[in-house]
């Protein structure tokens, strides 16, 4: 019902952005396999590349659909259709939750699939599971942007302004941080802390590129991304419609 | 068993300082066509979203079904079918998607009745609920809430954009298949006409207060209109005189209790009564909402 309700708000964007991960990671490692470097450290590179990339394609999935949510039903009027079906509020914010869980862990599994497989088919080395942990932040990444869209989407009652101010957070958050570390030298918590290196890390020292996440960050903000559905709800259950 | 469908103590709802519904006291009987009838903005809407556990009452308490509409009213809407008075659904689904996204959250789904109401309401179930007329988007809300087997049938203003037709189905249609089920209606409207056939109950809204409920034909029998002609007879209005219309020498009163012994008072003072009839639910509206004002 609910389920397959939200399925079919996003699945046109889904199978759009299934359509761009499983180029994108095809694209990424056959360009990196061409390359003449050994096939170790081509193999540790194009491995965070494929990182990074899923990471970028999958907050935008997450941004583009928390927009859909309950904040969208307000903004079109069908709030009183769909809040008097006899479910709680609390279903209809876990169950969208769900759904869009889902999309994202067929995105991501999608990208790895395929990445993995050019991979190991060019270098010869195994995907390990130490290697599949390098794609929690990216998830919990995702995870965090869907809620905190579809949390802005229900305060604004109107999910196109939660995409908006989503995507102001977005940009103003690091700002912030980096203008606070470099005046008043203090280290805000920022998802980019979960990750184990930077982008620039990582042409520089290739090797790191097995380096595991970092665990606390993760767990942090695992539980901020789960915060957000969890506040909607609240708000949600206090809002006349 | 509860005898009350609807049973509201002193229901309030304040808007910013603004009272929207003022202390409003319901009894609905069970298995009644009931009508709510106001004005726009009467305060008709807020009080059906209070039964339905849309908006928190400010003050008083509400039972729908025998339920708390606060703390049961997932249960109440277990049971309760909806129209609301903004026909808005989702714009790229068709009816029939409609269908099979509202069948699965009720147990009392009657599968039957969609395809029987679509053929009687002409509804287009394949084509996208945005390129329906507003006379259709109408009926496929209708045709969602008449399909749920529900109990309790509640209708914000349910003739809304339909044609003189299918206002005749839907009347039918509400008053012999629901009421066959045992189903009680609560039908807000302001289009008195449309609604006179069928409600069994009225309550009159009007500023946020409930003017007047009770049995239709009772409410009617409480009405009379005197035409008399005479000179000089009295143009008062009291409590007992609604209104007065003069034109030369005829005069038309609206009076409420003890008709006959007003009409017997004007012939004692030289008038000839010519009629004594009763008004319909519109001219009673009118004439409640008039001596409120």
């Amino acid at each position: 019902m609910y389920f397959w309700k939200c399925w079919r708000d996003t699945r046109v964007s889904f199978y759009v952005f299934l359509f761009i991960a499983v180029t994108l990671a095809a694209f990424l490692m056959m360009d990196f396999t061409m390359s003449g470097a050994p096939p170790k450290e081509t193999f540790a590179a194009a491995w965070m590349m494929l990182v990074f990339a899923s990471s970028t394609l999958l907050s935008l999935a997450g941004i583009s659909f928390g927009a859909t949510g309950i904040g969208e039903e307000f903004a079109h009027k069908t709030a009183s259709f769909l809040l008097t079906k006899p479910r709680s509020i609390r279903y209809f914010v876990w169950t969208a939750w769900t759904a869009n869980a889902v999309q994202f862990l067929a995105l991501t599994a999608s990208m790895v699939l395929v990445g993995a497989s050019i991979l190991s088919w060019r270098c010869h080395v195994p995907v390990t599971g130490r290697l599949l942990l390098a794609f929690a932040p990216g998830l919990i990444m995702t995870f965090l942007l869907f809620g905190v869209t579809y949390l802005l989407g229900v305060l604004h009652k109107n999910g196109r302004n939660g995409f908006l101010s989503s995507l102001g957070v977005v940009i103003v958050f690091p700002i912030i941080c980096s203008t606070v570390a470099h005046f008043w030298q203090i280290h805000l918590p920022s998802p980019a802390d979960m990750y184990s290196m930077g982008m620039s890390d990582l042409i520089l020292h290739p090797e790191l590129a097995s380096n595991l996440p970092h665990f606390w960050p993760l767990v942090g903000w695992l539980l901020v991304a789960l915060a957000c559905p969890f506040i909607a709800q609240l708000v949600l259950e206090r809002t006349e419609v | 068993m509860n005898e009350l469908a609807i049973d509201t103590k002193d229901l309030a709802k304040t808007y910013g300082g603004v009272r929207a519904v003022s202390g409003i006291n319901l009894a609905v009987p069970r298995g009644s066509i009931y009508g709510f009838l106001g004005r726009n903005g009467a305060g008709k809407t807020t009080t059906t979203k209070m039964l339905l556990g849309l908006v928190r009452p400010t003050s008083g308490s509400a039972r729908v079904l025998g339920m708390d509409a606060l703390s049961e009213h997932t249960a109440i809407l277990q049971r309760t079918a909806y129209v609301s008075e903004k026909k808005t659904l989702y714009p790229a689904m068709t009816p029939s998607e409609l269908v099979r996204f509202s069948r699965g959250f009720y147990p009392t789904w009657l599968d039957s009745a969609v395809e029987k109401y679509a053929r009687l309401f002409e509804i287009p179930m394949k084509q996208r609920f945005e390129a329906l007329s507003n006379g259709n988007q109408t009926k496929v809300w209708l045709l969602l809430a008449l399909c749920q087997g529900a109990d309790l049938l509640i209708l914000d203003e349910p003739t809304t954009a339909l044609d003189p037709i299918t206002v005749d189905q839907l009347i039918h249609v509400l008053a012999e298949d629901a009421l066959d089920r045992g189903c009680t209606i609560f039908l807000s409207s302001h289009q008195l006409e449309e609604v006179e056939h069928i409600v069994e109950y009225a309550g009159f809204i009007d500023h946020g207060r409930l003017l007047m409920e009770g049995r239709l034909d009772d409410i009617k029998s409480e009405f009379r209109l005197i035409t008399a002609a005479g000179r000089s007879l009295p143009a008062q209005t009291s409590p007992q005189v609604l209104s007065v219309d003069v034109e030369e020498n005829f005069y038309r009163y609206v009076v409420t209790k003890d008709a006959e012994g007003f009409a017997a008072e004007l012939s004692r003072n030289g008038a000839t009564v010519t009629s004594v009839t009763t008004l319909g639910l519109r001219e009673i509206f009118l004439q409640v909402i008039g001596k409120e004002q």
